[in-house]
């Protein structure tokens, strides 16, 4: 597919967006790109979500790589996560081939829904809230925005692997990373810091998204130009957005994209129905 | 955190780091060969595309040696399931 000037800035530019969104939540922004990809370039919905499953591994690949170094993730419980996770991802992405590209634009659209709501109710949440350290294995980090060095334990690690599932079937299914589920589930559940789920959701959504993105890359469902340059743009986001996570708080940027994914979610309802 | 550990988690970040830096090479490359040879030009942007997409199961093969160096056998073994389980998917 050859690419106008003005579709590689447009590309670029949002992906850079989507990077920064990215890095700071902890998901892939697979509930923006899969819809844009869709809107703005007419893409048929199996070839967005292969693009978006891409530039996933990309963000994650980007941002793991400097908080894993950091301390900030917690590869042990990423790693106990991912054994259910990748098991999901690769279920849903053999059932998202078969199904019918209207249908998947649907559910997609009404799945943004509940997403945004929970985007909603996590930028009402404070940073401190839920920071413990009684019972399980006890784990380490320093946050620059608490100025000190936070301990905390992880509980509930198995039924984390439950729910852990379904975020890899989000993935394999629509193009998500599984973020979304992740970082919630790890916060509320597991009793892990803020950061800490960001920062373990990022390093893990990428191994989802190979999960799916390699049945997808043999069937032909990647694009290579749309992929490269949405990347690009992905890529410098995330190195931006990696500067913010370590010294801010994520209520704002949240309820922003709460409200985005909202109006995004009625669009693509309205685009199948016209 | 152990000095071992730290070894292994830059490891671990080298690996996520390469594998972008030849994803975008590759890129680069495909795209000086635009002009000169199509073909070729393609099939070096699709290959990126792989490199991209293996990565991180490039990465969860060095965390599988990377607790077994540092002897949490339990991990290395979740490390290497999710490897197969990943590979199993592309061979169905």
């Amino acid at each position: 597919m050859d690419l106008k000037l003005y579709e590689i800035i447009y590309l670029i530019s949002f992906g850079f967006l989507v990077g920064i969104i990215g890095s700071v939540m902890g998901i892939g922004g697979g509930a923006f790109i899969v819809p844009f990809l869709i809107i703005v370039f007419g893409l048929n919905i199996k070839k967005a979500i292969a693009v978006s499953l891409v530039s996933i591994i990309a963000t994650s690949s980007a941002v793991a790589s400097v908080n894993v170094e950091r301390g900030l993730t917690n590869v042990r419980l990423g790693v106990l996560l991912e054994v259910t996770m990748t098991l999901g991802s690769i279920f849903a992405t053999f059932i998202m081939i078969s199904i019918n590209p209207s249908v998947l634009q649907v559910l997609f659209a009404f799945m943004l829904l509940p997403t945004a709501l929970s985007m909603y109710m996590g930028s009402k949440k404070r940073e401190e809230d839920f920071i413990i350290s009684d019972g399980g294995n006890k784990y380490y980090y320093y946050d620059p925005s608490l100025k000190k060095v936070v301990s905390y334990c992880v509980i509930k690690e198995k039924l984390a692997m439950f729910f852990s599932f379904f975020a890899g079937m989000l993935s394999g299914l629509f193009g998500l990373g599984g973020g979304l589920i992740q970082v919630p589930v790890m916060n509320l559940v597991c009793r892990v810091p803020m950061k800490v789920a960001t920062s373990t959701s990022n390093f893990m959504i990428g191994l989802s998204s190979c999960a799916s993105a390699l049945i997808l890359w043999k069937k032909g469902y990647v694009i290579p130009n749309i992929s490269f340059f949405m990347i690009l743009g992905v890529l410098f986001g995330s190195l931006f957005g990696m500067k913010i996570l370590y010294r801010a708080k994520n209520s704002t940027i949240q309820f922003a994209f709460s409200v985005l994914l909202m109006i995004t979610s009625f669009k693509m309802i309205y685009e199948v129905f016209k | 955190m152990r000095s071992e550990e730290k070894l292994f988690l830059r490891m671990v970040s080298f690996i996520l780091k390469g594998g972008i830096f030849i994803f975008l090479f590759m890129n680069v490359i495909s795209y000086l060969f635009l002009g000169i040879d199509p073909y070729f030009s393609r099939l070096i942007r699709y290959y990126s595309l792989f490199v991209l997409i293996i990565t991180p199961l490039l990465r969860i093969l060095g965390l599988g040696v990377g607790f077994l160096i540092i002897g949490e056998k339990r991990y290395s073994l979740y490390s290497f399931l999710v490897f197969l389980i990943v590979i199993s998917g592309l061979i169905l």
